[in-house]
């Protein structure tokens, strides 16, 4: 499954993409995600970071609910939810739907101007 | 050119100073956007799209000042979102302006009246409010997807000049731009009186709504060559004559991501102001441990094959103008004449 055909809830498991891969798609998701450990424990927020690189690769959150700055180590993380609505998604659809204003009102003009 | 003679020198005597100690990678203007927030929707950005709880996220003060120093640049460029939003906004100006930093206050301009009636501003030769402008009215409204924007623009910046404030717009251009409306449109802003105009092509972000306006290389060329070609004396650009060329395909450069390196509430943003790859702790970690041979067009990133914003070519422009005598001359030559 790929990130287009996943609306916001569905679950993404480490098994099927591998940490890197989940944690890579998160990045780039304009949504709140919920990060679940391995301890048990979840973290809902925005993943606005994360560094592969190094002796300890990690992601970096800002808590919805808090807005607490909660950084996370890749071993830890369990599962990922793409749980938020995608910012990004939605400000396609007002784009989308302001044209297709715009084209009704340019064709209005026409009629009028061709009457 | 439109830049004045202490800023040019500011710039000069830093570029001089980065030379003899022997730095390789240096920043010229710190991008420095305190919040994400916006007023405007733009068809052509992509850099506001995130959850509310992130968009209700700004930077303090001090977070900004410590950028400054820590960053070095003699210029900062405050964007955003729209910083006429940040709370801070007054307070975070003085205090630059204060530390002798030029800034550019880049702005929508829908709150500059207000701003400006309530003096959060005083005018400064180190204070300039950069106005985002698209073209003339029709193209401009297009662009930020609202009627009416344009004329309030305007309005902002005819009170900020009788004000006696330093201003200058800042234009995007995309594959819907046609040539003689742009030299229209630098003929309206010189009308206007303003100081400069900045010009460059919309970078292609992946999370902007329309995605089908932006343009390619080739095409950025022969719209740019088109639009400047035969310069009118009367404009005047408050950039780099040798960005300009590069945008006519006159000549060629290769990206300087750290030139314009940007912090916001992420944090330092790896490579550059538009791609998001990344961020770093400091601005020491991300000039040492940014992978730079991954960027720019030679680095073959398909990121960076269309770009020639100028973040990324302006820089390149100005190390151009102060390392080879071919620059040197070449940028003193359009500067006197007006040729590009």
């Amino acid at each position: 499954m790929n990130e287009h055909e996943a609306p916001a809830g569905t679950a993404r498991h480490i098994d099927a993409d591998g940490v890197a891969g989940l944690v890579e798609r998160a990045f780039q998701y304009r949504g709140d995600v919920t990060v679940r450990t391995d301890d048990g424990c979840s973290v809902t927020g925005y993943l606005f970071n994360r560094n592969a690189l190094g002796s300890e690769p990690f992601v970096q959150l800002f808590e919805a609910e808090t807005g607490r700055e909660v950084s996370l180590p890749y071993r830890s993380i369990a599962e990922v939810l793409f749980t938020g609505r995608d910012a990004a998604a939605a400000a396609d659809q007002r784009f989308e739907a302001l044209q297709g204003l715009r084209e009704e009102q340019a064709e209005r003009g026409w009629e009028r101007h061709g009457a | 050119m439109g830049v004045p003679a202490s800023q040019a020198w500011t710039v000069t005597s830093h570029v001089i100073r980065q030379r003899l100690a022997g730095r390789r990678r240096y920043p010229l203007v710190l991008m420095l956007e305190p919040l994400l927030r916006c007023n405007l929707a733009c068809a052509g950005c992509g850099k506001i799209q995130y959850p509310p709880h992130v968009l209700k996220r700004a930077l303090t003060v001090e977070q900004c000042l410590a950028a400054v120093e820590e960053c070095g640049a003699p210029i900062v460029s405050i964007p955003g979102g729209e910083p006429l939003l940040y709370p801070h906004i007054g307070e975070l100006v003085q205090e630059l302006t204060r530390r002798k930093k030029y800034v550019y206050l880049c702005t929508n301009a829908l709150l500059l009246r207000e701003k400006l009636e309530q003096n959060l501003f005083t005018p400064s030769k180190f204070l300039s409010f950069s106005v985002h402008m698209d073209g003339l009215r029709e193209e401009h409204d297009a662009s930020v997807c609202r009627d009416g924007v344009y004329d309030i623009a305007v309005d902002a910046i005819r009170e900020a000049v009788r004000r006696g404030f330093r201003v200058t717009t800042n234009t995007t251009l995309f594959n819907t731009s046609e040539p003689m409306r742009v030299r229209d449109f630098f003929d309206a802003m010189m009308d206007l009186d303003v100081e400069g105009m900045m010009v460059s092509p919309g970078y292609s972000y992946e999370k902007a709504p329309d995605q089908d306006s932006f343009l390619e290389r080739e095409r950025t060329q022969e719209l740019f060559s088109e639009v400047l070609a035969g310069r009118k004396k009367r404009w005047r650009f408050n950039q780099s004559p040798l960005f300009l060329q590069f945008l006519m395909g006159k000549r060629d450069f290769e990206c300087t991501p750290w030139g314009n390196p940007l912090y916001t509430i992420f944090g330092w943003q790896r490579p550059c102001y538009l791609l998001q790859d990344g961020y770093a702790a400091t601005f020491r970690e991300l000039m040492d441990e940014t992978p730079w041979e991954e960027y720019g067009r030679e680095s073959g990133n398909p990121h960076c094959q269309d770009c020639m914003v100028h973040s990324g070519y302006e820089p390149t422009a100005v190390h151009a103008t102060f390392t080879t005598w071919r620059g040197l001359r070449d940028s003193a030559a359009a500067t006197l004449t007006g040729r590009l």
